[in-house]
């Protein structure tokens, strides 16, 4: 067989083209960090011109801006002189790379970022003898490079080996032109406590003193400066000296995370290299930064600390003064974190500059601005990047508070950073995981760092354009491979929402302030307008246009809005097309244009008056780039399907129990208030699918279908054996709909009440009479028939309906009748399909109930049943994206109760009946001045516009024009979720007298819902994240290299099985700030 | 969710036993070769390791059973081995602390630390029970005083063996003598025991028992599904449900395939979990008891929601060929290792305030490639995931805390199998596969051999 193959495989290689896809080289293995040198031709002190490593200085100056292209900046000192040309400096990456422990080197010219265009960073061969690019050994499992203070040698971290190796910069790049003549030097080095005994602690992480050197210098014998290495299972920081590998300074950790000082480096470690750990408990620092504002000259280091014991906010972040000369520890200052999971830490951490926070110039403008802050950003395992301002008391920044608070807020100096826990801090925006910036998803930051971007010179992108940055951003790397850009002070846009009208829509909140993830979509403000009839008058508003195309090749464009028409499923047999008009719907608003003509709009739509947008797309951020909206009467809760895994299978699988207190729904994983689910929901039985044979059932059962079923598609699953026997005794729960009232819920039960058929049309204010529900029978009868009223001879409905209370359905409010019309039976024959005659002595005269469910014997449903959870006289409001909103909870009972501390937007679902709304309240957040809220959703009147169909007086034939367009006074249910809010006009509907839709009826809240009305729409432009055009497949640090150009470390590991993705075995991107779709990869 | 549907074989005699057709193939060469191999030759040796594949703890954690795969098939059938974890302490113990080797064992000359034995001597005697070839792993059921069921896939002959272990020994063969191969009533072939209603599916893969619910879950590579055995404490054993259709199938391949299971253990009733090799899910199921259960009406697979695994890779993997799953010690965290990108991802499995897991991604780490199963352990000092790799021959040892990071690479030997730990003990266990050995690694935070191999069980098969 495999010789059959082989030679099958010869053949084809055999005839093939002669053209074949290169396999790429992979010089890379596990790249971790990287490092940045500046190595080349050097004037000396003694005047000696000579090729060797230099402070990175050189290279940056080097690299400034040129007058012209052959214009190259050289430092001073360093010009060439007659006779004796000093050769330009090149960058060199040291790349170090943790599986086999070497570290690689790549070059690239000293020139502006603008200059680079893609190809510029070339890896070069350690040793040229062995195939590929090759690295240098260094160590055993190293985790961090940094050169050190003077540009001559690269300081390696070994985890594997509990020290530091040092390799000489001058060598190991002069080995690599000149393999005969060198190799590589590299010279491990212990570190040692003050009284010289060596520590062999396992480091996590580490940084070295910012860079200095005088260009001119010579390279000294040994490395020179400060690193400061994280020791976590020491609880320690330790101030290396890298010339002897003695501590010198540091800070420690208590079991609390408090840290203290180091006078020396009188320490001591358990040997985790070799020999035996005692772990003890406290504070593991595990990231570290270090950086000098060169504004401000203040040197601060930042220490990340793995979760320590569990605090009410936790000590895992600590901010150490540094004396800018020295880089010793003057002060610790911790940064108290709010423990959003009982284990907080951090993982990865960045400190910005000292930036003068807002200014929309399109120039980094931090001198002249009064807010002055200063920001630490710490990856933590909660999921998000936490924010500390910490120029002054330092203090956590929440950085999910709702938009819909901060409109009307203009203080830059407040919104640059809203203290966690003040009172004066408004709302959180729903669902958020806490304070932090969250990224997409289920994306899972791995790294931060923070880069200045200067304008670029004869820029002519237009401001606001996401890839156009000025200011300073930071960079999210992520495990899922994404690499996300964060505003800290984007100086090229407004700085609050502008008073203008729009503004919200130009630039709402979350474009605007700091710590926000980067918008992608651009042209936010983009309106509903034309050109003017006149060229020299500004654009006028139109009532025709539906906004960008959102599918266009180049990209979505403008704000929020909905794309395409409303949808509207109606269930068949409830209702003529004709008559739809008297379902519920979106409110509609009038549209004024001297260009289109006014017309009645969707309030969700891009013609929508811009206060109306505004309005009802409130939060950007909590906006889904694209998503399908819907609102489902008596609707599913779940809508996962086999591709999606939002809120729960829509159609699930649990076991049913039957015994003396009833009818159980049972599932041990306990997913029931996770689902959302309330008392009076209904579950629908879904038993198996005939058509699927038994397939559909566990081995040995079958799925029978009852002879005397009329409710197509629906078998249940029973024992083979046993089918026939007990097709008598289920009966009635086989040939029934099967859908049931839930009664308690708790997290793993549902009881389950068996539901009588309620006529659909029975008013919200409860029936009054027999008679009044025989007449509200005919009429939902009636309304199936497309004829005009004054034409419909549909004859009377053939069912009786009697005004009895329901004790099984949702209780109606006081003022109502709380009775509904009830379909009473004295047989089966009674009742309508699907349905069958219960006896009960409450529905006298009559014998009983028609009913859609009954109570089987536990034989009956021994089987797992498959069923789905739907909302019980209430719209379901799902989106595609976001799932079932709710507040649904378990208390320590395990039954499901709303969540008493739940945000007021948390919700998804409307009731045709929801408390009136407060006037008072806030329009825009609904809160009340005393801090409560009205009620979500609520009633409220509103303008509906609308075309209504025009008649000749006393007929129905239409006019003309056939339609006029009319504004009227509507009942409105409002909703606010986390995402959008809505209003739903026309719950009820008074009936036609004479003609489809005059709406000349004399019903009274009589609503026209059936189960599975639905009103969907798509939604568009909502946020969607700026990500740099990488494709890393596990990114695991992000660097500021030279020119602040973004380094993305990619670890990952990843073996193609796909023609066009080659495998990898990590690699390096370098993306330049200031253009991010200039890309260097090196893998 | 689909369950098996009836599949009926012409024949369903003759095929009972241990991987009739390659031992027939063994036969036939064997006569080519001019010998005639008696009953006797062909047996496997009860003391020695082949081709070890699966392996788990006795409740006690006493002893280590392995799975002997006879992948060669030179011998007429695999395997159990019962390994005395307190005699490989001592051997190992000594080693440590002076250097002196036990009888039938050398210092390894390339890892001082590391000290190599003859086998023999750690396996019980009069403890083994021989099963079908091709053993792919050995899961545990505690069924109290010191007794045990083993569930054991084979994959030569699709069914799973149940072996009970008294405390002393493995019986699957009541009645029989010595080192007895299973009889026909502790493999299980056919749902229900029934020949005509259906058979175990092919390629079973991985195994998980458990104790409080008396139940087995197997999951079969090649197909997707997965297989509910029921095993009462005193009882038999038995085929109760084979789920399909639980996963998608591979776009390039049209195979389905299941793989890790593991269960996060709940008051009402433990959450099975069940990752795939074809897609990038992760599905749960619950075992339903129905209320009339009884001898004919056996237990089921419930399934429940699923979640997907967007943690890693959507770039460039999307976290398809998902491996082995191991919960921690609470369940309040699952760690699951996947190929493609090689990564070991942790998630979230908390209940969350409405008292259902949360089932959400919490940090991922860049591991080996081809790895195939973990453990997770907290030795002393933190909870660790021991990752087999078995094409580099080694274990990761990853630190979950923080930024979820290898803490460690350890050379185990080739082709390293199945991980287990105990924490009685403080080691890790590794069956190398292609060497024929135990590899024992100290991960005591005290030891200063920490995450070494300090024995190695086996007579280093060469390459």
């Amino acid at each position: 067989m495999k010789l059959r193959y082989l030679v099958l495989v010869l053949a084809l290689v055999a005839c093939s083209d002669a053209t074949q896809t290169g396999t790429s080289q992979l010089n890379l293995d596990r790249p971790v960090d990287v490092s940045f040198a500046c190595y080349g031709g050097l004037r000396t002190d003694d005047g000696m011109v000579t090729t060797t490593a230099q402070p990175i200085a050189s290279c940056n100056i080097r690299s400034g801006p040129r007058a012209t292209i052959n214009d190259k900046p050289v430092p001073p000192g360093q010009e060439d002189r007659p006779g004796q040309p000093v050769p330009s400096a090149s960058w060199y990456s040291f790349i170090l790379q943790s599986g086999p422990g070497t570290v690689g080197v790549a070059r690239f010219e000293t020139k502006p970022s603008s200059l680079f265009a893609g190809g510029d960073v070339q890896m070069l061969d350690a040793d040229p003898l062995t195939p590929g690019k090759n690295g240098i050994s260094v160590g055993e499992d190293p985790i961090a490079i940094a050169t050190d203070k003077v540009g001559c040698y690269e300081v390696i971290a070994n985890a594997g080996s509990c020290d530091l190796s040092v390799l000489d910069v001058n060598i190991a790049i002069e080995s690599i032109y000149s393999p005969t003549d060198r190799e590589p030097s590299v010279n491990r080095l212990e570190v040692k406590n003050a009284a010289g005994e060596v520590i062999r602690a396992r480091p996590a992480a580490m940084v070295m003193e910012p860079a200095g050197g005088t260009i001119g210098s010579v390279c000294p014998a040994q490395a020179t400066g400060l690193a400061y290495i994280a020791y976590p299972s020491c609880h320690l920081v330790a101030g290396v000296d890298v010339a002897t590998g003695t501590i010198v300074t540091g800070v420690t950790f208590d079991v609390n995370g408090a840290a203290t000082m180091l006078a020396d480096g009188n320490v001591s470690c358990p040997d985790e290299c070799g020999g035996t750990t005692t772990p003890t408990p406290g504070a593991r620092p595990m990231a570290l930064d270090l950086e000098i504002d060169p504004r401000t000259g203040r040197a601060l280091l930042a220490i990340g600390s793995d979760n320590v014991t569990p605090l009410s906010s936790a000590n895992v972040l600590t901010v150490v003064d540094l004396d800018p000369t020295l880089f010793r520890p003057l002060s610790t200052t911790p940064v108290l974190l709010e423990n959003t999971n009982g284990r907080l830490g951090v993982t990865s951490v960045a400190i910005s500059p000292v930036i003068g926070m807002g200014g929309s110039s399109g120039m980094i403008d931090d001198e002249i601005q009064t807010a002055q802050h200063q920001f630490i950003y710490a990856v933590a395992n909660d999921g998000t990047v936490r924010v500390a301002d910490v120029e002054g008391a330092a203090r956590e920044c929440d950085t999910q508070v709702d938009p819909r608070y901060l409109h009307e807020v203009r203080d830059v100096d407040r919104l640059s950073c809203f203290k966690v826990g003040d009172a004066a801090t408004p709302p959180r925006r729903a669902g958020a995981k806490g304070p932090g910036i969250e990224l997409i998803g289920d994306a899972i930051a791995t790294s931060v760092d923070i880069f200045r971007v200067e304008p670029v010179e004869n820029d002519n992108r237009l401001p606001g354009v996401p890839q156009r940055m000025i200011g300073y951003f930071a960079v999210v790397t992520a495990a899922n491979g994404q690499s996300y850009v964060v505003n800290v002070d984007n100086d090229d846009f407004d700085d609050f929402v502008p008073a203008a009208e729009a503004g919200g829509i130009r630039a709402p909140i979350p474009l605007d302030i700091a710590h926000q993830l980067r918008d992608a979509v651009p042209d936010r403000g983009q309106l509903a307008q034309a050109p003017s009839d006149n060229p020299m008058a500004p654009p006028v508003y139109v009532c025709d246009d539906p906004g960008p195309e959102p599918d266009a090749q180049t990209g979505n464009t403008a704000g929020p809005r909905i794309y395409g028409n409303i949808s509207r499923t109606v269930p068949t047999a409830t209702i003529a097309p004709e008559k739809v008009g008297g379902l519920p719907s979106i409110r509609q608003v009038l549209c004024q244009s001297t260009k289109s003509g006014d017309r009645p709009v969707s309030e969700l739509s891009f013609s929508a008056p811009v206060g109306v947008r505004e309005a009802e797309f409130p939060d950007l951020r909590a906006l889904r780039s694209d998503e399908v909206w819907s609102l489902t009467w008596e609707g599913s809760l779940s809508l996962d399907k086999a591709d999606t895994a939002i809120d729960g299978p829509s159609v699930r699988y649990s076991q049913t129990f039957v015994d003396g207190s009833g009818m159980r729904l049972v599932d041990q994983s306990r997913p029931f208030c996770d689902a959302g689910v309330e008392p009076y929901d209904i579950v629908q039985m879904h038993g198996c699918d005939p058509s699927l044979g038994d397939a559909g059932c566990p081995v040995g059962y079958t799925c029978y279908v009852h002879p005397q079923s009329q409710v197509q598609g629906i078998g249940s699953c029973m024992l083979a054996n046993e089918a026939e026997r007990l097709a008598t005794a289920c009966r009635e729960y086989l040939v029934t709909q099967r859908r049931f009232t839930v009664g308690r819920t708790k997290s793993g039960e549902l009881q389950l009440l068996p539901r009588k058929v309620a006529l659909r049309t029975t008013p919200l204010d409860g029936c009054t009479d027999d008679a009044q529900c025989q007449s509200l029978a005919d009429y939902a009868l009636h309304n199936v028939s497309s004829a005009n009223p004054k034409d419909d001879t549909t004859t009377s409905d053939s069912h009786t309906y009697q005004c009895h209370a329901d004790p099984d359905r949702r209780p109606m409010a006081a003022t109502t009748t709380g009775k509904r019309c009830l379909m009473v039976c004295d047989a089966d024959s009674d009742c309508s399909t699907g349905t069958v005659c219960h006896p009960n002595p409450d529905a006298a005269p009559r014998m009983g109930y028609c009913m859609e469910s009954v109570i089987p014997p536990q034989a009956c449903v021994n089987a797992p049943q498959r069923y789905e959870l739907r909302a019980g006289e209430a719209f379901a409001v799902l989106g595609s994206r976001q799932g079932y909103i709710h507040s649904i909870i378990a208390d320590t009972g395990g039954n499901c109760v709303k969540d008493p501390n739940a945000n007021p937007y948390q919700v998804g679902r409307i009731p045709l009946d929801p408390p009136a709304c407060d006037p008072t309240a806030d329009p825009r957040t609904g809160r009340r001045t005393d801090g409560t809220f009205e009620p979500n959703p609520c009633k409220v009147t509103v303008d509906e516009s609308e075309y209504q169909l025009n008649y000749v007086p006393g007929t129905c034939t239409l006019n003309t024009p056939d339609e006029n367009l009319v504004t009227r006074q509507a009942d409105g249910l409002r909703l606010r979720n986390r995402a959008l809010e809505l209003t739903l006009v026309d719950p009820t509907y008074p009936g036609d007298a004479q003609c489809h839709g005059d709406r000349m009826g004399t019903l009274s809240n009589v609503p026209l819902v059936a189960p599975g009305f639905q009103l969907a729409f798509r939604q568009t432009a909502g946020f969607a994240p700026l990500l740099l055009g990488i494709q890393p497949s596990f990114p695991v640090k992000v660097v500021r290299g030279p020119q602040e150009s973004i380094w993305v470390v990619d670890e990952g590991d990843y073996l193609s099985t796909s023609i066009s993705t080659p495998s990898t075995r990590g690699k390096v991107y370098r993306v330049e700030s200031r253009s991010i779709g200039v890309i260097n990869l090196l893998e | 969710m689909i369950h098996v549907k009836l599949r009926f074989r012409a024949t369903v005699s003759g095929v009972r036993g241990s991987k009739p057709v390659p031992m027939r193939t063994l036969c036939a060469l064997l006569l080519v070769a001019g010998c005639t191999a008696s009953a006797e030759e062909v047996r496997p040796p009860e003391r020695e390791l082949f081709f070890p594949t699966g392996a788990a703890l006795s409740p006690d954690e006493r002893f280590l059973f392995v799975s002997n795969a006879n992948s060669e098939l030179r011998y007429d059938s695999g395997s159990i081995s019962v390994i005395d974890l307190d005699l490989v302490d001592q051997v190992a113990q000594q080693w440590i602390d002076s250097k002196v080797a036990a009888p039938d064992c050398t210092g390894d000359l390339d890892h001082k630390e590391t000290l190599g034995c003859i086998e023999k001597q750690f396996i019980l005697e009069g403890a083994s029970a021989r099963i079908g070839n091709f053993a792919t792993d050995v899961a545990v059921q505690d069924t109290g005083n010191g007794t045990a069921r083993l569930i054991v896939p084979t994959r030569g002959d699709p069914s799973v063996a149940w072996i009970d272990w008294n405390g002393q020994k493995l019986d699957c063969n009541p009645g029989a003598q010595g080192f007895a191969l299973c009889d026909e009533g502790h493999r299980l072939a056919y749902v229900h025991d029934d020949p005509d209603l259906a058979l175990l599916p092919d390629e079973p893969f991985d195994a998980f028992a458990d104790s409080s619910g008396q139940f087995a879950v197997v999951t079969h590579l090649t197909t997707g599904a997965v297989t509910l055995i029921n095993s009462p404490i005193g009882g038999k054993a038995s085929i109760a449900d084979v789920a399909t259709g639980l996963f998608s199938a591979d776009p390039l391949t049209g195979l389905r395939g299941a793989t890790g299971v593991a269960a996060r253990p709940t008051a009402g009733g433990d959450i099975i979990y069940v990752a795939a090799r074809s897609e990038d899910r992760v599905q749960t199921l619950t075992v339903g008891h129905p209320a009339n259960e009884g001898p004919g009406i056996p237990p089921y697979l419930v399934p429940g929601n699923y979640f997907f695994l967007n943690l890693v890779g959507n770039n460039a993997g999307g976290s398809v060929d998902s491996r082995g799953i191991s919960f921690s010690a609470s369940g309040d965290r699952m760690y699951l290792i996947n190929r493609r990108p090689p990564s070991l991802q942790i998630f979230d499995t908390s209940l969350g305030p409405t008292g259902f897991p949360r089932n959400t991604g919490i940090a991922a780490t860049d591991i080996c490639r081809q790895a195939s199963t973990l453990t997770v352990m907290d030795p002393g000092d933190g909870e660790r995931a021991y990752v087999s790799c078995f094409q580099d021959g080694e274990i990761y040892v990853v630190d979950p805390r923080g930024v979820s990071s290898v803490e460690d690479i350890i050379l185990v030997g080739r082709g390293p199998y199945t991980v287990v730990a105990s924490l009685a003990h403080k080691k890790v266990y590794v069956t190398n596969f292609l060497e024929d050995t135990v590899a024992v690694i100290d991960v005591s935070p005290t030891s200063p051999y920490r995450n070494r191999v300090v024995l190695r069980i086996g007579d280093t098969r060469a390459p």
